[in-house]
Formats: structure tokens, C-alpha cells, sequence
């Protein structure tokens, strides 16, 4: 199996964010914003999956928005134009696929025995990727 | 019985195909589906399958470009290609 294996993608202006399904796990950067045009990576964020990145998402109505998930259990929701990592939850096990509402106002999150759907409060005040808080939980 | 329950058991299905190799991700545009499967990405539009074979490696996954007229897709060995929809065949 490759080193370099691709694990998502997700399209953002004229570049695409890409989740690298890495087997080399020191590497930390494991979600990076390749440029079309000059076909050079221009971003790359470090610390927010420590494991294997299998799915990446724009959060549709937001601008900058992204969910990933990885094998490490975990789910951000984070500012791609911000270093500061955003919202981060636990999944409660390998993370295979994400899929965003089309309204924007949550996302399902699926790996393992469990599907997790998570909503955004109705506060009609905040933001994302702050607000997301509400959590439902099915397991098998 | 729920509501939802209703719905899909109205569904039926319209197209099957069989693959060679393991699926590995699909992306649906309009009516237009893209399929991850070997080292070819299949498009099924409207009951019609085309292919799309150039790649070095096994596909991983697959994305569209929100307008339609773009297609990312992700290889085993790192490589991204992108894809004119209108030149895929």
C-alpha cells in the first residue's frame, strides 16, 4: 500500500482540501489546501487528527467551513483560514464517513457500530464552527 | 411503522451494477453519479455508464466541483486528478 494515499477531498474556491490517509503517522499534517493553478500545497494543518484523515467536507451555507474525520475517533469542525483548531468531538470510533445537511445545520458522522447525528441549536445568534453542541447518539 | 419507513419502502430500484473491484466511494451531482471502483472512476448518468480508466493507481474517492464541471479524484499513491465533466469519456 502507498504512503501517500488520498483518504478525502473537498473543493474550496479554486483549491482543493485534501485529507491525506497517510500510513506514516509521525507526519502530523494530515489535511493540506493544494492550489490548482500552481499545484503546490499552500495550506496545511497540523494536531487535528493524530491518525488516518477518511473523510473531508465543506460545511455547506459557510464560506471556509470544514468537518474531517479520522481514524483517531475524533470529528473538527474548523476555519480553514484560521490556525486556531475549532470545534472537536469525540466519535467514539474510526471515523469512515461524514455527510453535512444540505442546509448546513449539522452533519452525520459514520465508523465503526455507530451513526452519530449532529445538529446545530437553533439559536439563530452564533456561528459555526463554534455552535456546534447538540449531539445525538445511536448505537447499535 | 414511521413516516420514513413509507418513503423507502416506495423506492425502487432504477439501476444495478456490478463491480470487479471493491467500491470505494461515490459522489452524486444532480443526476449524475460518480463511482470509485479499481483504477476507474464510472460515471452513471441516466441509466448510461461511462468510464473513466487513466489512472497510475487504485481510486480512493471522488468528488464533484459544486457548478458540475469538475471532478477531483484522489489515487492510492497520492495523486490527485481533476476531470472536465464534459470530457470524461
Amino acid at each position: 500500500m502507498a504512503e501517500k494515499s488520498i483518504g478525502d477531498l473537498a473543493f474550496w474556491e479554486n483549491s482543493l482540501v485534501i485529507a491525506a490517509d497517510d500510513l506514516v503517522i509521525e507526519t502530523k499534517q494530515k489535511i493540506r489546501v493544494l492550489d490548482f493553478a500552481t499545484q503546490e500545497i499552500v495550506r496545511s494543518y497540523s494536531d487535528l487528527h493524530q491518525d488516518l484523515v477518511k473523510a473531508v467536507a465543506m460545511l455547506p451555507g459557510t464560506q471556509n467551513t470544514v468537518i474531517s474525520g479520522g481514524y483517531d475517533f475524533r470529528i473538527n469542525i474548523f476555519d480553514l483560514n484560521q490556525t486556531a483548531t475549532g470545534v472537536q468531538f469525540n466519535h467514539g470510533a474510526p471515523v469512515e464517513a461524514l455527510c453535512p445537511f444540505p442546509n448546513g445545520f449539522g452533519f452525520v458522522s459514520v465508523g465503526g457500530y455507530e451513526v452519530h447525528i449532529c445538529m446545530r441549536p437553533k439559536c439563530g445568534t452564533c456561528a459555526p464552527p463554534s455552535c456546534f453542541s447538540r449531539r445525538r447518539t445511536r448505537k447499535r | 411503522m414511521i413516516r420514513d419507513e413509507h418513503y423507502f419502502k416506495k423506492l425502487q430500484s432504477t439501476h444495478f451494477n456490478s463491480y470487479p473491484s471493491a467500491v470505494q466511494k461515490m459522489a452524486l451531482l444532480n443526476n449524475s453519479l460518480a463511482v470509485c471502483t479499481g483504477k476507474q472512476v464510472d460515471f452513471v448518468q441516466n441509466g448510461a455508464t461511462t468510464s473513466y480508466s487513466k489512472f497510475e493507481s487504485e481510486t480512493r474517492c471522488v468528488k464533484w466541483r459544486p457548478d458540475g464541471q469538475l471532478v477531483a479524484v484522489g489515487e492510492a499513491s497520492g495523486r490527485v486528478q481533476l476531470i472536465q465533466a464534459s470530457k470524461r469519456v
